[in-house]
């Protein structure tokens, strides 16, 4: 039964593979004290974890059946999709930074303020399909109740590792610094997933 | 109060180019294949005035851009000359990369680190050890170097520095005002360093070296046969003409290797807090001209000096005051109480000139002499 758990546990130093690009940016570029980053992890892991209990009851649901229907080519789409998606969240949240009063700086500011975007961000990395992911996912085959209870004890395994976050608020010192260069990060990385891991990849959606 | 000079005399400068000449001897014998030796003589009589006439007139980055922008200079053509012996080509085929044998150049040892402790596995296809460019022996160099000199790799070691600090001052004027003190200025090269970092994470491969390095252009490069190389192709070009000459030129920085570069960025972080030389300001004999922070080409100096400071000179050679000088562990002076002829010689900014110039020369014999054989046969 807690095959997920350690699963997660094991797995987990991969996961920060995708989490961590999105996660560290995003928590720097806002720089929170300790309370105030206790909530946003907290928001980001709830995103995370919505899209695994997802995942869980639809795995469940379907057993393998999904799995098998999971060519690569169609979880090549998912992932230049879900790429694309987080790229453009985080672009958006780069932008709202700017200090531009009008334009696009003020539009981002209003559709991806900081919470919405600490929940969404969260979503879209329970929703990857990164290798640990996938592993979990084979392992699924009973149910949706039970899916989603495996998908919550991997949720919980994985989610571990996301603790370090919250060191953030420790080097209040350099905040400003660190929020400066959090705030950078954020655009670049945005556009790196939207642009050149999504945009420039749709060449492949023919196959 | 006006600056005293820092020139040395001729039997001070006599001593400091003897000991210099053992590892100039030393690598240079060595480096030279057949035919080389009298190249291998040419470019040492080179190093050897350059080092004279910096010590003989005190004046630091005059000379020492000279050495770094030909350093930049004579890499290229020995390198392209063994790529196409190699492979026949500029272009990078398939097959070295499948048989991990590129060229790892030092620029990526910042964005190899984190996988290879998180995966322990080494997102570069490029020989591990075995060959000049291999990654153990990048990794000693780096180690050594890092020790030693700190970021003054960036202005003494660096192949590929001198493109953009050459085009830095090929202007009188700044005609492009990039300031030092804005705060994008001051965060870029760390999120840059961050954003490579992370980036290559996703996907367990450079993201530098496949979108964003501008010597591509003058190394190796993907043939553009689909979309993804084309864009790479057309980012290298703008890169490598925006960054390392015309934006350079316009406002007199280092724009690549002061903002864009993450191997520098590292070395500012990491490098500059364990390397032992340092620049320093003397607060008490500042005037507060400015003259430091205008020409600062590596963004360096706010109001203090930060740690991507590359111990160029510049700002040494050009303070009037003589406020500025390089430190050892914060001194500057290492034997004050010896006869005024040892403590002028083996001040720390004569002994760091004598380990960085060691340092270029080591790095840059081979393949200068082996440019200089090309370029003659060449005409
Ligand atoms: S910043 Fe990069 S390219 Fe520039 S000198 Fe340093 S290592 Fe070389
Ligand atoms: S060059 Fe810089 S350190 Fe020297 S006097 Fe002027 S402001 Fe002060
Ligand atoms: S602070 Fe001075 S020595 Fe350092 S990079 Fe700037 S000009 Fe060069």
């Amino acid at each position: 039964m807690l095959e997920p758990l350690l699963l997660g546990l094991s797995t987990g130093p991969s996961c920060m593979i995708f989490c961590g690009p999105v996660a560290l940016p995003l928590f720097m570029s806002d720089m929170k004290e300790h309370r105030g980053q206790g909530a946003a992890l907290l928001r980001f892991l709830t995103g995370r974890l919505i899209g695994y209990i997802l995942a869980g009851f639809i795995l469940g649901l379907t057993g393998q059946l999904l799995l098998n229907y999971l060519s690569p080519l169609v979880k090549d789409r998912f992932m230049l999709i879900s790429y694309m998606l987080v790229g453009l969240m985080m672009l958006l949240r780069g932008l709202a930074f700017l200090p531009k009063e009008k334009g696009l700086c003020q539009k981002a500011r209003k559709v991806m303020p900081q919470k919405r975007a600490e929940l969404f961000l969260g979503l879209a990395t329970g929703l990857n399909l990164c290798p640990p992911f996938l592993a979990m996912a084979t392992r699924v085959t009973q149910g949706p109740v039970k899916g989603m209870f495996s998908f919550f004890l991997f949720f919980i395994g994985t989610s571990i590792y996301l603790v370090v976050l919250m060191l953030l608020p420790f080097l209040k010192k350099h905040k400003e610094a660190l929020q400066g260069i959090g705030r950078i990060t954020m655009l670049m990385m945005g556009g790196y997933f939207f642009f050149f891991l999504g945009i420039l990849q749709l060449g492949r959606w023919q196959g | 109060m006006k600056k005293t000079s820092s020139a040395l005399s001729i039997p001070q400068v006599l001593i400091l180019l003897a000991i210099y000449i053992l590892p100039l001897m030393f690598f240079g014998i060595n480096a030279a294949g057949s035919g080389e030796l009298p190249y291998a003589l040419i470019y040492g009589l080179y190093l050897l005035t350059l080092l004279f006439l910096m010590f003989k007139t005190g004046k630091i980055s005059k000379y020492r851009r000279i050495f770094f922008v030909s350093m930049a200079l004579l890499f290229f053509p020995a390198f392209i000359h063994d790529l196409i012996i190699e492979r026949g080509t500029m272009l990078i085929p398939q097959s070295t990369v499948v048989n991990n044998e590129n060229p790892f150049c030092h620029i990526v040892i910042p964005i190899t680190m984190i996988p290879m402790i998180l995966k322990k596995m080494v997102i570069f296809p490029g020989r591990l050890m075995g060959h000049y460019t291999s990654i153990y022996s990048m990794l000693v160099i780096w180690v050594f170097m890092t020790i030693s000199l700190g970021r003054g790799w960036c202005s003494w070691v660096c192949f590929y520095g001198g493109w953009d600090d050459g085009c830095s001052r090929i202007s009188q004027k700044t005609k492009l005002h990039m300031d030092n003190r804005a705060p994008w200025i001051r965060n870029l090269p760390k999120a840059m360093l961050l954003f490579v970092v992370l980036g290559s994470l996703i996907t367990l491969t450079s993201i530098y070296c496949e979108w964003l390095c501008p010597f591509k252009l003058i190394t190796e490069f993907e043939s553009p046969t689909n979309l993804r190389n084309t864009v790479a192709l057309i980012l290298m070009i703008v890169l490598f003409f925006g960054t390392l000459i015309i934006l350079p030129i316009l406002s007199r920085r280092r724009v690549n290797c002061g903002l864009l570069c993450p191997f520098g960025a590292m070395q500012g972080l990491i490098g500059s807090k364990i390397a032992p030389f340092k620049v320093k300001m003397d607060k008490s004999l500042c005037i507060s001209c400015g003259q430091c922070e205008k020409h600062c080409p590596s963004f360096s100096m706010g109001k203090n000096i930060r740690s991507s400071c590359t111990l160029c000179g510049e700002c040494i050679d050009l303070c009037p005051t003589g406020a500025l000088d390089i430190h050892l562990r914060g001194k500057k002076r290492i034997f004050p109480k010896a006869p005024a002829f040892f403590k002028e010689l083996l001040q720390p900014r004569n002994l760091f000139i004598l380990a960085a110039f060691t340092g270029g020369t080591i790095i840059s014999y081979s393949f200068a002499i082996h440019s200089l054989k090309l370029l003659v046969n060449l005409f």
